[in-house]
């Protein structure tokens, strides 16, 4: 399984702002939670927000050797279950045990002597394509659709002795916590806004207590279906995730991810002071390169219409790029609206609030907007199925909205198609309802809440040929 | 594919296959120990658990299901478990079950020396049998120790003769023919059975699972059983279980395990396997197997097997969940012991006992015998 642990956290900094506001206005506000309004960013052009600096190097060493995910399987029961390391699932700089360990994993001795193995980053923040491991690449093939408690228990069963139990009731508690909550119906399809949430209903945001019954009304239990964004975008955006929800300090904002296990302010801490480093080396990070031939001539002749059409929402490329990190309404782009409504619809302030009453609050808020950032388009071409559903298995599909199937699902081995730009996918006769059981988890059914595959339509005007040459153009960003 | 990378997921896709076709240990103890006996019993179990932890490595090598030459020891794992669950019937049609379970524990891996003398112990060896008939409510068990040695424990190749002092279960030579016969017993009590495959075996293998083995899940069984001067003729049908490796050890660990296989008699069998926390925290998880009658297998998790403990009977030491309501997919099963007093204080607390299914699979009402283990309830 993969636990996972994002966070789609979340701050106040529009209240410390309107705090000082109204303290130099002679008044106090009379509730801190009366104006929901300071958990709303409009759409439009996000703002810029300094960063604190971080050492990359540092970073990459932090991330892939610490252990922000404190909590996890004993090792000697984890390696009773576990298959022997694939080779290409090893990264370089890891060190100690991690040097053995799959990609998504990280090994650390716990206070009590028992050695942990976590899941990272990651489990949903890398991928492989071929034999190599894409560290960034959002993975199109994670699974959050069982339940996570079957591998606790699994794993309990070699748990031995009162040190190593401890260990495990500690990790098997937060899943417990967690488990109802971040179950997708979707191969591919990323649960960690809602794990975020599920996190902050069950734990005191001013001390980190958890507790295992929720002090805050949980989220609800179906995860809303996205797609994981690739890190190296995150250098250009002045927000972070689909709807800007994560303003303020975005290293602060994404080490959320260790509210999993992470029980005091300061663990959180020490967590906070290799955090910059992290972020820095998210935003060193390039997209791994189109693997085919490009056919320069067509994608030169695919530049001018890409600046013409697409460039004031996804920004130039080349010499002196440009990126507007522009949030565009619903109404304008037509997507799937269920994430970014449920996200500004008020049903999910009290999480919000949360951020704000943490340890991180003034510095990190939780603001979405009713819409969806364009993002950058670099390494476009990896980061299929598109849109923030995943609900188009392909740019020419996203370009030209008649290709779009209904129903579809991947195809059995992970090949890429490099004239459709996307992984190779079938294209069925019908959705979830009519499949056994076991097959419903791979099939993306558009006519799903969340998962519709409207909108962007952009595309349309464009001739056959023209899109043939954006598409060129764009492998090679 | 995804689960090449993420081992957790194939973990739990794979343990609800291999998991219930079959590894839950029963470890049950004699129901009558002799006041000599230990009374910590699942220190003692702890203490098993950490005997072989070193010199034993996780089988990893590429196997074949090989007959009859599997059926015996595989003294390169840690751990092995035989296991017959036989669902009978006696002239008057009444039920009875004989529950027969040897379980050997390696003491020194592959890569030890060679032993300097033949009383060198390299292997211990626990075995019980249970015999259970319903027409009388009769119930006896014994549980049995042993270190390896030939003749008297072990597995003797060249007769393929499984054995534990008086207790036998001998294979037939060749792997598709033949008879096997299981000979054991509770004190002066005999139970002889001859018992012939009715399905092909299951392979129990994958790289997520520290162990692997087979099951046959259904062979034809006739015998009798009963002191020499009563015998009664007994036919039914045997579910044998052979499974070696990293087994997990009841008792010593934060989770337990319930385990039930049933036979019905459209010629399906199923294997449930229940787990929970001991400390009595978090959610059961349920793994379910269904094996048609042509042997086509069906697995079934959380969300499509629905399970429901609706009595609980008080024995001597814990409140044992004997009655269970069971809805795996098309199938609908209530479960029911024989008999409630089915508790045996072998080395782990255990009730383990013989029941009765009765239900509907799709339109057709259905119903049969199975065998229950229950461990981790009391204190």
């Amino acid at each position: 399984m993969k636990q996972r642990i994002l966070i789609g956290g979340t701050v106040v900094t529009l209240a410390v702002v309107g705090l000082a506001i109204a303290w130099l206005g002679g008044f106090l506000p009379s509730s801190p939670g009366a104006d929901p309004e300071r958990h709303r960013s409009p759409t439009g052009e996000v703002p810029a927000t300094e960063q604190r600096p971080g050492d990359p190097a540092a970073g990459y060493h932090a991330l892939v050797n610490e252990a922000y995910v404190s909590c996890g399987m004993p090792h000697e029961a984890w390696r009773r279950l576990a298959p022997e390391t694939d080779p290409a699932d090893l990264l370089p700089g890891r060190e100690g045990r991690n040097a053995e360990l799959p990609y998504f994993l990280t090994a650390h001795v716990n206070a009590d002597g028992v050695e942990i193995v976590s899941n990272n980053c990651l489990v949903c923040h890398a991928a492989r394509i071929e034999d190599e491991v894409v560290v960034g690449l959002g993975d199109a093939l994670a699974d959050f659709t069982g339940d996570p408690r079957n591998l606790v228990n699994q794993v309990g069963r070699y748990v031995r002795g009162p040190a190593q139990t401890a260990a495990w009731q500690h990790w098997a508690d937060r899943i417990e916590g967690i488990a109802p909550y971040i179950r997708t119906d979707t191969i591919g399809m990323n649960p960690a806004t809602n794990l975020s949430w599920a996190l902050m209903a069950h734990r005191d945001p001013r001390t980190m207590a958890w507790s295992d019954t929720p002090l805050l009304e949980p989220p609800p239990e179906t995860p809303v279906p996205l797609r994981t964004p690739p890190w190296w975008w995150m250098g250009k955006k002045n927000a972070m995730f689909y709807t800007t929800i994560g303003r303020g300090d975005h290293s602060r904002y994404m080490l959320f991810a260790s509210l999993l296990c992470a029980d005091r302010v300061e663990e959180l801490r020490e967590i906070d002071a290799y955090a910059p480093d992290i972020r820095a080396y998210l935003e060193s990070l390039a997209p791994p390169a189109f693997p085919g031939e490009i056919d320069e001539a067509l994608a030169a002749e695919g530049r001018p219409l890409f600046e013409a059409n697409c460039a004031s929402c996804h920004g130039t490329y080349g010499e002196a790029p440009r990126y507007p990190n522009r949030v565009i309404p619903l109404d304008q782009i037509g997507t799937d609206p269920l994430y970014a409504a449920t996200m500004t619809d008020g049903s999910l302030d009290r999480f919000y609030e949360w951020v704000e009453r943490s340890p991180h609050g003034g510095t990190v808020r939780a603001a979405p907007a009713a819409g969806y950032i364009a993002p950058p388009l670099d390494g476009i071409w990896a980061v299929a199925p598109y849109l923030h559903n995943g609900s188009v298995p392909s740019l020419a599909a996203l370009l030209d909205s008649r290709l779009r199937p209904r129903y579809w699902r991947h195809a059995e081995t992970r090949e890429y198609d490099a004239e459709a730009m996307g992984w190779r996918h079938e294209v069925l006769e019908a959705g979830k309802d009519a499949a056994a059981p076991a097959e419903r988890v791979h099939i993306y059914d558009t006519t799903l809440p969340g998962y519709d595959n409207g909108g962007h339509y952009f595309g349309d005007a464009l001739s056959e040929q023209e899109r043939r040459a954006v598409l060129e153009y764009l492998k090679s960003l | 594919m995804v689960t090449r990378r993420s081992w957790g997921v194939v973990a739990v896709v794979t343990a609800i296959f291999a998991a219930a076709v079959s590894y839950f240990l029963a470890a049950p103890r004699s129901s009558e120990p002799p006041p000599s006996a230990p009374s910590q019993g699942s220190d003692w179990i702890s203490a098993a658990a950490d005997i072989a932890v070193d010199g034993f490595d996780r089988l990893a090598d590429a196997w074949e299901l090989a007959l009859p030459a599997d059926h015996g020891v595989h003294s390169e794992a840690r751990t092995e478990l035989w296991q017959v669950s036989a669902h009978l019937a006696d002239d008057d049609g009444q039920p009875v079950g004989v529950q027969f379970m040897l379980f050997r524990i390696g003491l020194a891996g592959p890569d030890a020396p060679p032993p300097t003398s033949s009383w060198e112990a390299r292997e211990l060896y626990r075995g019980h049998v249970v015999l259970v008939e319903a027409a009388d409510a009769a119930i006896v068990a014994q549980e049995r120790f042993g270190r390896g040695m030939a003749g008297l424990a072990g597995y003797d190749a060249n007769r393929g003769e499984l054995r534990l002092d008086s207790w036998s279960l001998d294979f037939p030579a060749q792997e598709n023919s033949g008879q096997w016969t299981l000979n054991t017993g509770p004190g002066d009590i005999r139970v002889e059975l001859e018992l012939t495959p009715e399905k092909a075996p299951l392979r129990v293998d994958s790289d997520a699972l520290p162990f692997r083995g087979y099951a046959f899940s259904r062979l034809r069984a006739e015998g009798t059983v009963g002191t020499q001067e009563d015998q009664r003729s007994v036919s039914g049908t045997v579910w044998f279980e052979h499974l070696w490796g990293e087994l997990p050890i009841p008792g010593g660990t934060p989770v337990a395990s319930d385990r039930l296989q049933v036979q019905l008699d459209d010629g399906s069998e199923l294997s449930v396997v229940r787990s929970r926390r001991l400390d009595g925290a978090g959610t059961p998880t349920v793994e379910a197997l269904l094996i048609d009658a042509d042997g086509s297998v069906a697995a079934f998790d959380d969300d499509a097997a629905q399970l429901e403990l609706t009595r609980r009977w008080q024995g001597a030491e814990a409140a044992w969940p004997v009655d269970w309501e069971l809805r795996l997919g098309d199938l609908q099963l209530a479960i029911t012991p024989v008999m409630d007093a089915q508790e045996h204080a072998f080395m782990v607390r255990v009730w383990s006992g013989l029941v009765q299914a009765e239900g509907q699979h799709g339109d057709r009402p259905v119903s049969g015998l199975g065998t229950l283990q229950l461990t981790g309830y009391g204190n």
